[in-house]
């Protein structure tokens, strides 16, 4: 319990995650469906891996950790992808190869290691839905910007007034960068904040 | 297979197909770097080879077993960089070990080798080898940079809220827009 309280995102700032997942949010914040798409491939992967995992981590051999680990962790995205691609082939086509990619991201590998291996199941699907949402507001909050004001659209549909003065650079690669640097230091700012606040009350 | 096409090949993985910094897949492994250059050059040939044996196999793969099943791709090619990754392992850990303290097969099994499998499956089977050979000689190149400007930045001149990562995102937005004009 202890050791999931300290690997609880909502405990310390999102730093320790977010490098490791920055690739699958810069790729999917161009487009709000996307972002939306992947943030819910995020939150059924990791929360699924994590119970299974956690459900099975006495059987586990701590040598056989890794392969078994991204076996578990590729069979649910896999069946996460051919859900979306019946439901919201656009989606699937918006993110490509990037769901895939996500059954060998560190973020759920993380989460099944730190938390799923050593603890409870109900500890562990409160971290993973914790990690789950975090990646899909910050997620949300670039695609929101991006979209926006990158392509003077939301949601697919364009923004008329806003055509003449969309930055088209937010849209492309670098704006992927530039508005992932920018959300995350508002987030550790109003972190700080906070924390400041809570340590000046007790 | 000409002169041309191999060099466009080679070049293009070093610069307009760099998968880390364009394509957005193993981006998390570059930007977390913060090992030695020699370190990460090592770390890198390692990966390069994962992704070159990788693609040997996965290519054939697609092209004569899984066409019909695709819904298998994604688990049999994870099967099969688990097996490679492991196999390397299992030669190269005492050289890994004696060089640097890192666990290769968290490191090596990243979304740059999966990514690179499934795009290389729509190649020819030497162009695709030999894109996985450019891919990975630019991501080891793109993680030796990374080393170099982690040592660089100096921490104290940033604001302190783009601190960390954010200033490494901004760096590597800037080595992005560089490698765009190719």
């Amino acid at each position: 319990m202890k050791n999931a309280t300290k690997s609880s995102i909502s405990h310390k700032e999102a730093a320790y995650l977010l490098p490791l997942g920055a690739g699958f949010v810069m790729a999917s914040s161009a487009d709000l469906r996307a972002a939306l798409g992947m943030g819910a491939a995020v939150i059924l992967a990791t929360f699924l891996s994590a119970v299974v995992i956690s459900a099975l981590r006495k059987i586990i051999p701590s040598r056989a950790h890794l392969p078994i680990y991204i076996l578990i962790i590729t069979g649910f995205v896999s069946l996460i992808d051919m859900m979306m691609q019946a439901y919201f082939p656009n989606v699937v086509n918006m993110l490509g190869v990037h769901l895939a990619a996500l059954a060998v991201s560190a973020v759920p590998y993380r989460n099944a290691e730190d938390v799923a291996g050593e603890n409870v199941e109900t500890t562990t699907i409160k971290t993973a839905l914790e990690t789950g949402f975090l990646f899909t507001l910050i997620m949300v909050l670039c695609a929101l910007i991006r979209e926006v004001l990158g392509n003077a659209s939301i949601w697919g549909v364009s923004i008329e007034f806003l055509k003449d003065y969309r930055v088209s650079a937010l849209s492309g690669v670098f704006g992927g960068y530039l508005v992932l640097a920018i959300v995350f230091a508002v987030i550790r700012t109003i972190h700080d904040k906070t924390t400041t606040k809570k340590e000046g009350t007790d | 297979m000409t002169a041309d096409v191999i060099f466009g090949i080679l070049l293009a993985g070093l610069l307009s197909n760099n998968y880390a910094l364009l394509h957005f897949l193993g981006t998390g492994a570059v930007i977390e770097n913060e090992r030695s250059t020699k370190k990460s050059l090592l770390v890198g040939l390692g990966s390069t080879i994962v992704m070159v044996l990788s693609t040997l196999i996965t290519w054939p793969l697609q092209t004569y077993l899984l066409k019909d099943v695709p819904y298998l791709r994604t688990m049999a090619f994870v099967i099969v960089m688990l097996l490679v990754v492991e196999l390397i392992h299992l030669f190269a850990k005492k050289k890994l070990e004696a060089y640097c303290k890192v666990d290769f097969m968290k490191f090596a099994i990243n979304g740059a080798v999966l990514g690179l499998c499934i795009h290389n499956t729509e190649l020819a089977y030497g162009e695709a080898v030999l894109t996985a050979a450019a891919v990975g000689i630019g991501f080891t190149l793109t993680l030796a940079i990374f080393s170099k400007l982690h040592s660089r930045i100096d921490e104290e001149s940033v604001p302190k809220a783009f601190r960390g990562l954010p200033v490494c995102l901004l760096c590597a937005g800037m080595m992005a827009l560089a490698l765009l004009a190719f």
